[in-house]
């Protein structure tokens, strides 16, 4: 039984100006600590539903709750509870250094320069970004880049973590890393909201699934049980994580 | 890719790289506020002054940009930079040279055109030539030797609240990125080109990636505008830092002296 929710979407529709119906009705929630993964195709809506979850869309139903409180009544403030790391590193990263950039969200909750100071070389060392703090971020590697971007975000020590396909077209060494900071994140109680379409890190990290496809919430439930529906893997577009893969071959054997 | 890129795709693709280059930080560390007022002294010099009659020092804005180059390690850029200007100049006031009134010094004859080039259109067109190539190349020689961080912490001082050199700095950011992305929408239309190279072929690829670049530059601001509100925007853009701006030293005294002497000889055409 799943219990304490520290983000919950009530019925959330969202429609862009455009007319395309991003979602439909979906109700999903965050529990403390927990790793959440929301799987599904290009184009189902997991963006779009970070988005709205940042509060940096307005629903046209449904609520978000941070807390059991509508975020809306929390006002921009709801937002240093929340870090969301966009899928390209080239939006997250706009200032003119990754010093900067790293320190802005510190700067704009107004730190005093030396605790940012201090905070900030804190993060980059854990991340290991003490030599690149002076560079200008286009300067840096794609793989780089995305780990500034998850600095500019961890910096200010989010209660909940929204990562946008946080593993799109990097290594399997900075996956590694992903998956270990995730994991360490669920260590020390951190929440995360996973966009992503790698089943294999979502099968080692989440606690618990939502599939979505066109809008809707197809499928919910922990990663065991989700994998092992292959007609929903089928619709959604995805595949069995390697693991499980590897344990049906050596059962078959 | 198979395809042999386009001259737009590599022009672009050159555009980006020397904005990149322009953009990259360097070791020469003068105080901003000197680095911003001798940019705009030296530029506004060049632009603002006619450089006739032709004499020595009616060239001593290029020689100066191309010391500057130099001592920036920039001297590739600088060239390419000013090439490129130096061929948009050669379309741009071709026709002075034809439609301004004046005394005809020779006349080309094109079946039954005749088209007269004049003194005073000659003169105007290198006037205009001149002052255009010699702001350039200072502004983008200076900007190479200084670094592009060091002018925005100057223009932080002329404007406290922020906004201007927030968004000098997010132009800067962005525009080699777009500029790369059209070169790459470019290079993506041509590969799938499959008959001959044709004008009508080639216009459609460089109307249809105009478009597509307009909408990818829209939806990249929105985005970066949602990572900004993301991250607790609460009023300042782009925090630009003004520490040691004013804090001179004697290579500032040197380069400061350097362009008033520039200045006083370019103004008084005494050499």
């Amino acid at each position: 039984m799943r219990s304490r929710p520290i983000l919950t979407c009530t019925g959330i529709s969202f429609r862009y100006p455009d007319g395309t119906r991003a979602l439909r009705g979906v109700r999903c929630s965050v529990l403390e600590g927990e790793v959440v993964a929301l799987l599904g195709p290009n184009g189902a809506g997991k963006t779009t539903l970070l988005l709205v979850v940042a509060g940096l869309l307005e629903p046209e139903e449904g609520r978000v709750l941070f807390r059991e409180r509508d975020i809306r009544e929390l006002g921009p403030g709801f937002r240093r509870h929340v870090g969301l790391v966009f899928q390209d590193p080239d939006d997250q990263l706009f200032c003119p250094t990754v010093y900067d950039d790293i320190a802005f969200a510190l700067r704009q909750l107004g730190w005093p320069e030396e605790a940012v100071r201090s905070r900030v070389l804190e993060v980059a060392g854990q991340l290991g970004l003490t030599g690149l703090l002076e560079k200008p971020p286009y300067r840096l590697s794609y793989g780089e880049k995305k780990k500034a971007a998850l600095a500019t975000v961890l910096v200010y020590e989010p209660e909940v973590l929204l990562l946008d396909e946080p593993t799109a077209f990097l290594s399997p060494r900075y996956a590694a890393f992903l998956k270990h900071l995730l994991l360490e994140g669920k260590r020390v109680g951190r929440s995360c909201l996973l966009a992503t379409q790698d089943v294999d890190l979502a099968y080692e990290v989440a606690d618990y699934i939502y599939v979505l496809v066109s809008g809707h919430v197809v499928a919910e439930g922990p990663p065991e049980r989700v994998f092992k529906d292959e007609e929903l893997l089928d619709t959604a577009e995805l595949r069995k994580p390697i693991k499980i893969l590897l344990e049906e071959r050596e059962k078959a054997i | 890719m198979w395809a042999r890129k386009g001259l737009l795709a590599r022009y672009l693709e050159a555009v980006g790289e020397v904005l990149d280059r322009l953009a990259r930080e360097k070791e020469v560390q003068l105080a901003p506020a000197t680095s911003i007022s001798i940019l705009a002294f030296l530029t506004s010099l060049a632009a603002f002054t006619s450089p006739l009659p032709l004499r020595p020092s009616s060239f001593l804005p290029l020689a100066l940009a191309f010391l500057l180059a130099t001592l920036g390690r920039e001297l590739r850029t600088f060239l390419r930079t000013l090439g490129l200007a130096a061929i948009w100049l050669a379309v741009v006031v071709l026709p002075l040279l034809f439609i301004t009134p004046g005394e005809a010094i020779y006349t080309l004859e094109a079946g039954p055109l005749s088209l007269p080039i004049t003194r005073e259109g000659t003169s105007r067109a290198l006037e205009f030539s001149l002052r255009c190539l010699s702001a350039l190349s200072l502004g983008v020689a200076w900007t190479s030797y200084v670094g592009l961080s060091s002018l925005l912490r100057g223009l932080a001082l002329l404007d406290p609240t922020g906004t201007v050199p927030g968004m000098a700095f997010l132009t800067a950011r962005y525009v080699p990125l777009s500029v790369r992305e059209a070169g790459r929408l470019l290079a993506a239309r041509e590969a799938r080109l499959m008959g001959r190279k044709e004008l009508r072929s080639a216009w459609l690829v460089l109307a249809s990636s105009c478009g597509e670049l307009l909408l990818r530059a829209y939806h990249r601001a929105w985005r970066v505008g949602l990572a900004m509100r993301s991250r607790c925007l609460s009023g300042q853009l782009v925090p630009v830092g003004r520490e040691g701006a004013l804090e001179f030293s004697a290579l500032d005294a040197l380069w400061a002296l350097v362009a008033g002497t520039v200045g006083v000889l370019y103004l008084t055409k005494a050499v």
